[in-house]
């Protein structure tokens, strides 16, 4: 640790909190007066320059952590900071502002996209709603952040039912960068992809990461991704933390069962390894039922 | 053992005015056949995919597309309504935009149950329930009465499968249906599917651009490019010695545990092909580390070369050295 008066106050510190979430809890009606705990008790930390990731089996609660985190999602209880300010607290306008510097890309690529709007519209709707440039600028921005994504102008002015799956992922998350946020939550955000397109959004998240200093929340399920990405992981079940700690701690050595088990799973790109272990997998578990 | 086709598609191609996204594509399945289609992103797959279900929007449809003998192109809107999530059925690549966001996620279940088959009300919810069950969603009987909304990304994508499984198909068509997944979810997912085909003789095609995935449950994997399948061959000659580049550097692109966490990850380089801009040859050279002059003047064509259908004019030349290498090393 370097002494306190070594940096100049003002400027954010490399690896400060950014994102802190404490005992976050949400429940969700599942009818006949059930009730679904789908946060329990989470509290995490997210720094400044980091990417963080979040695994867990599909409904453990990853895409409604994020959602809190981005103030989207009213909590029954606990309490989020952004950059020091409580996001559960703030009025209209502090959150609007507050919006610009976070972004999200959300899991369903179709879905999160205006179907009336062309690519250029659809990725130019973050700088008009702030008010950012004339028309002019915000085409020439728009232009970059497609180029970046590997949309060429022939894509412009296309309709998301004129796109593939991974195209529309890729404008989500050229739309996502057009403000120059500090913190992005992507969810499942390169799924969609092909390993070859999904190599170069990987690259560029984190080129742009060292060049701006970009904070992720990285959900995905696939651990190979994880791995590559993210320096702290966490993983989640039935909506509760169950094991978080570095890339290297976690992929050496995970501690509980859940992730071991996890890890396991992973599939393999050879035919005859991934046949074997699908077969011993199924077989394991119907010992275990 | 039965080889019977039941999917013969023949020089398939989708176009929208200039465009043509889906250029002759030509393949066949059979009953209980695991097919699998990867390709980079753009490169056709759905599109095949929805021009088999008649669903390929404001697009121009030719070639053949027979299912059980019956070409579907030529078949009225209403007759096909019969024939789609009937015989032939598809996991969609947007659940959300296939779901109906008004109605519960059980009525929807019930609705496809009592479009094929089960008529009687209660039979049919019971049957939802089953199926909710079967693709891992908790608590089957609470969640029928949730909105779309209510589940999760991953949950929504099962309620796509087990809607598709409905109808007992002869064809079932997953287009990506395991992206956003788990790895237990998705394992799963895969033995639900492992066991339709054994079980019921279901053919399935697999759209997918997890090789992972594809080398678990496929039999048989087509590679496409740029609207055309490039090859086709069982799913272990494919990943040992891809014979067409393209495939070769699909499988050298792939994220794995070992990646070099210091370097970035090696791609494919260059950008995909536009339809209705394709290069000149070989729509693949500009971006082919083995490309040679014939490459840029001529088109090569889908031939058949040690045992498997590749298109590239080095095929020959690349099968043949392969199999130096192969007794090299033996
Ligand atoms: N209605 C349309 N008009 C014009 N072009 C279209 C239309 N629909 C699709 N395309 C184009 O056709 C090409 C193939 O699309 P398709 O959805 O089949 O890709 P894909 O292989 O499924 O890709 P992904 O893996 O990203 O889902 C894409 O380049 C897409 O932009
Ligand atoms: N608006 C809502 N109303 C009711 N239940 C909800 C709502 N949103 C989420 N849930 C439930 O909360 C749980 C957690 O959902 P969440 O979307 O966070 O899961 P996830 O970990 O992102 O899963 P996936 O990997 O499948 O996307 C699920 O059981 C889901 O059904
Ligand atoms: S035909 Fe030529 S350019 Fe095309 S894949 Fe083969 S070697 Fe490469
Ligand atoms: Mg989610
Ligand atoms: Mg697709």
């Amino acid at each position: 640790m370097s002494a306190p008066d070594a940096t100049p106050a003002a400027a954010p510190e490399a690896g400060a909190p950014l994102v802190v979430a404490e005992h976050l809890m949400k429940t969700f009606r599942l009818g006949h007066g059930e009730q679904l705990q789908a946060l329990d008790d989470v509290s995490l930390t997210i720094r400044r320059g980091e990417t963080f990731g979040l695994v867990g089996e599909s409904g453990s609660g990853k895409s409604t952590v994020s959602r809190a985190l981005l103030g989207l999602l009213p909590l029954d209880s606990g309490s989020v900071r952004f950059d020091g300010q409580e996001v559960t607290r703030l009025g209209r306008g502090e959150m609007r502002r507050l919006r610009r510097r976070m972004q999200m890309v959300f899991q369903d690529p179709f879905a999160a996209l205006n179907r009336r709007q062309s690519v250029a519209q659809i990725v130019a709707a973050p700088l008009e709603a702030h008010g950012v440039g004339d028309r002019a600028t915000r085409a020439a921005r728009v232009a970059e952040l497609l180029d970046l994504v590997g949309l060429g102008p022939a894509y412009r002015d296309r309709r998301p039912r004129e796109m593939s799956g991974g195209q529309c992922q890729r404008v989500a998350i050229a739309r996502a960068l057009a403000l120059d946020p500090d913190f992005v939550v992507l969810d499942e955000s390169v799924s969609a992809l092909d390993v070859s397109i999904q190599a170069q959004i990987l690259n560029l998240l984190r080129d742009l990461q060292r060049r701006l200093g970009l904070t992720y929340l990285f959900i995905s399920h696939d651990l190979a991704v994880i791995r590559y990405m993210a320096q702290t992981v966490c993983v989640m079940q039935h909506g509760r933390i169950v094991e978080q700690g570095s890339r290297d701690e976690l992929f050496g050595d995970p501690r509980q069962e859940y992730t071991r088990g996890l890890m396991a799973a992973i599939p393999s790109a050879d035919p005859a390894t991934e046949r074997h272990r699908r077969r011993s997998a199924a077989l394991a578990e119907g010992v275990g039922a | 053992m039965t080889t019977e086709t039941v999917l013969d598609v023949r020089d398939l191609c989708v176009s929208f005015g200039e465009i043509e996204p889906v250029r002759g594509v030509s393949f066949a399945l059979r009953r209980g056949e695991r097919l699998g289609l990867v390709g980079e992103s753009g490169s056709g797959k759905s599109l095949t995919a929805l021009a088999i279900m008649r669903l390929a929007r404001r697009a121009t449809l030719r070639g053949e597309v027979l299912l059980e003998g019956r070409d579907l192109l030529k078949l009225k809107p209403r007759e096909m309504e019969r024939i789609r999530g009937g015989r032939v059925a598809m996991v969609y690549q947007d659940p959300m935009s296939a779901l109906n966001p008004v109605f519960t996620i059980g009525r929807q279940l019930e609705e496809a149950i009592r479009l094929h088959g089960i008529a009687d009300r209660s039979a049919a919810r019971e049957r939802a329930i089953e199926l909710l069950d079967d693709v891992g969603v908790p608590h089957p009987a609470r969640r029928v009465e949730q909105y779309p909304h209510e589940f999760s990304g991953g949950m929504r994508q099962r309620v796509m499968i087990a809607m598709a499984m409905c109808a007992d198909p002869a064809v079932l068509i997953c287009d990506e249906p395991t992206t956003a997944l788990d790895v237990t979810t998705q394992a799963r997912i895969m033995d639900l599917l492992d066991r339709l085909v054994d079980e019921r003789g279901t053919a399935v095609m697999l759209i997918t651009h997890d090789l992972g995935v594809a080398a678990g449950f496929c039999d048989t994997v087509q590679v496409m490019y740029g609207g055309r399948i490039v090859e086709r061959t069982e799913a272990e000659p494919l990943y040992g010695t891809p014979l067409h580049p393209y495939t070769e550097a699909l499988l050298g692109a792939a994220v794995d545990l070992t990646l070099d966490l210091d370097q970035p990850i090696p791609t494919i380089g260059g950008q995909p092909p536009l339809a209705g801009r394709l290069p000149q040859g070989c729509s693949f050279h500009p971006r082919c580390r083995y490309a040679r002059d014939v490459c840029t003047a001529q088109a090569p064509l889908l031939e058949e070369v040690a045992g498997r259908l590749v298109e590239c004019h080095l095929a020959d030349e690349r099968a043949a050295a392969a199999k130096e290498d192969t007794h090299v090393g033996a």
